[in-house]
């Protein structure tokens, strides 16, 4: 069965490349799996490059056999992830067509692979392989995906909603970022633009809190900050790098270090909505921040705790998105 | 995401064939909500300096100085390289956010090569103008654009360096 809905998922997948009809289907904006708004704005989004399952025989699982990469660069480059499993790519495939949606509950055999994210292909060779040792890349990092709507059931209740935060690739740096929950003005679609414009007095309805826990290592010296810019409902987090060259004391290159084992993280937005919220569109957001001054001293710095000296970049300085990097667009019917 | 009526339902048939071998699918992240509608795009972007750098950085030995390179910039290894790790292509956009230290008259920036061929700038008069300096920068795993970047300045007071913010805003195309 599992081999079936393999094949059916290329057949799919052949379809949506092979003609440009996969629009939206925008009739019916008040049922249930549709999209309420005009989200892509004629944005193309780039698919999977899958193939069928084929057992690797260097790295013993499912994992695709890249062109010219040795046993000694799988080991580098995943080693520390888990292996793949036979129905990777079917899963990967449902979680991009929206049908597996709460994270929390998919294992991390899926979403710790590179190959679970769209933007992954053609990176191996290029970013990893063919590393170009003469540039160091600090900053890097995103959600997948970047949207989701939902309806909520019950006023008065709380929800999880939850996405994949993860590193960028072939980052070399341990980014020290804030991410924090808002409430927009506006909802945007996927260029940026306004699709609705937040209910006033939304901040009355509805209190928002990351679930994360921050990072051990600033938990560890926050009490002794003269000044802190994490929020009680931010995230303080550390993401580490994605690919490292490790030198022997010669400088002579001894290996490469690639994706830790927590490179993603399942992001989990707490969103409480109050008894009396009225009826109608909401949007909720995640922003990134650079940690403020007297933190990023504390990484660099500090002989009181573990820290990361010059490899600690704080992150979150200059890029900026059109779009929030996460936007749940919330239905109260 | 964008998705057709045939392959809805196909993905359909696939999910419920799925639930035989992973139990875990379901269609909420919480109970009291119902995800509707998920926009599977991915929208990293890594920024890369030449080793050692981890910034842009223009360090002249006098306060008068013109069409000062950027620190460790080589006709070959630009100072800022902006890398799409996303499924979407990009647009990107660039202003300074507040003023140009005193003395500073002009930021320019080559893009794609350090001819200047594409070349875009800023004075001490509109620093904070947003920019398009790259219109599409494609998701194909492996992109990348090179930025160059110099400045010029008269009777810039010496200090132990001051930082301005370049914004680099994306936007999805």
């Amino acid at each position: 069965m599992v081999v079936i809905a393999i094949i059916i998922t290329f057949g799919v997948v052949a379809v949506k490349w092979e003609n440009n009809t996969d629009r939206y289907n925008l009739d019916n904006l008040d049922g249930l799996d549709v999209p309420r708004y005009d989200y892509m704005s004629n944005v193309e989004l780039v698919g999977f490059n899958l193939s069928n399952p084929v057992y690797n025989n260097f790295t013993g699982d499912y994992r695709p056999v890249y062109p010219n990469i040795t046993q000694e660069q799988y080991d580098w480059y995943f080693g520390m992830l888990p292996s793949m499993p036979k129905d990777f790519f079917s899963i990967a495939q449902l979680v991009y067509d929206g049908l597996i949606t709460d994270y929390d509950r998919l294992s991390e055999v899926y979403y710790l692979q590179p190959e679970f994210y769209p933007g992954w292909w053609g990176t191996l060779e290029d970013r990893f392989a063919n590393y170009d040792s003469s540039r160091w890349t600090p900053e890097g990092y995103g959600c997948y995906p970047l949207i989701k709507q939902i309806t909520v059931k019950e006023k008065g209740t709380k929800a999880v909603v939850t996405t994949y935060f993860k590193t960028g690739y072939a980052t070399n740096s341990y980014q020290g970022l804030i991410i924090r929950p808002y409430l927009p003005e506006h909802a945007r679609d996927i260029r940026g633009d306004v699709i609705f414009d937040q209910p006033s007095n939304a901040d009355r309805y509805i209190s928002l809190n990351i679930l994360n826990p921050d990072d051990p290592v600033y938990e560890s010296f926050k009490d002794g900050l003269m000044y802190d810019n994490v929020g009680d409902s931010d995230w303080m987090t550390i993401l580490k790098p994605t690919h490292q060259i490790l030198f022997d004391e010669y400088g002579e290159k001894t290996g490469e270090v690639g994706f830790p084992s927590d490179w993603v993280r399942v992001l989990q937005l707490e969103i409480t909505f109050s008894s009396d919220i009225p009826s109608g569109d909401y949007v909720v957001a995640l922003k990134v921040d650079p940690p403020c001054f007297e933190i990023n001293q504390e990484y660099y710095y500090s002989n009181e705790h573990p820290y990361y000296g010059w490899l600690y970049y704080p992150g979150g300085q200059f890029f900026r998105q059109n779009t929030p990097h996460f936007q749940v667009i919330v239905h109260i019917p | 995401m964008k998705i057709s009526k045939t392959k809805k339902a196909s993905a359909i048939v696939i999910g419920l064939v799925m639930v035989v071998s992973l139990s875990a699918i379901v269609f909420a992240d919480t109970e009291n909500i119902t995800v509707t509608w998920v926009v599977s795009a991915d929208t990293t972007i890594t920024a890369s300096y030449p080793t050692g750098e981890g910034k842009i950085e223009f360090s002249a030995t006098t306060g008068d100085f013109t069409d000062l390179a950027a620190t460790s910039q080589t006709a070959g290894d630009a100072a800022l390289r902006i890398q799409n790790d996303g499924n979407t292509a990009v647009s990107l956009h660039m202003n300074f956010t507040s003023d140009f230290p005193s003395g500073v008259t002009l930021v320019n920036v080559s893009v794609g090569d350090n001819t200047n061929s594409t070349l875009y700038w800023w004075t001490n008069s509109n620093e904070t103008n947003n920019q398009t300096v790259v219109a599409s920068l494609d998701a194909t795993g492996s992109d990348t654009e090179d930025f160059w970047f110099w400045s010029t300045g008269s009777g810039v007071a010496e200090t132990a360096g001051e930082d301005r913010t370049l914004r680099v805003n994306s936007q999805n195309v």
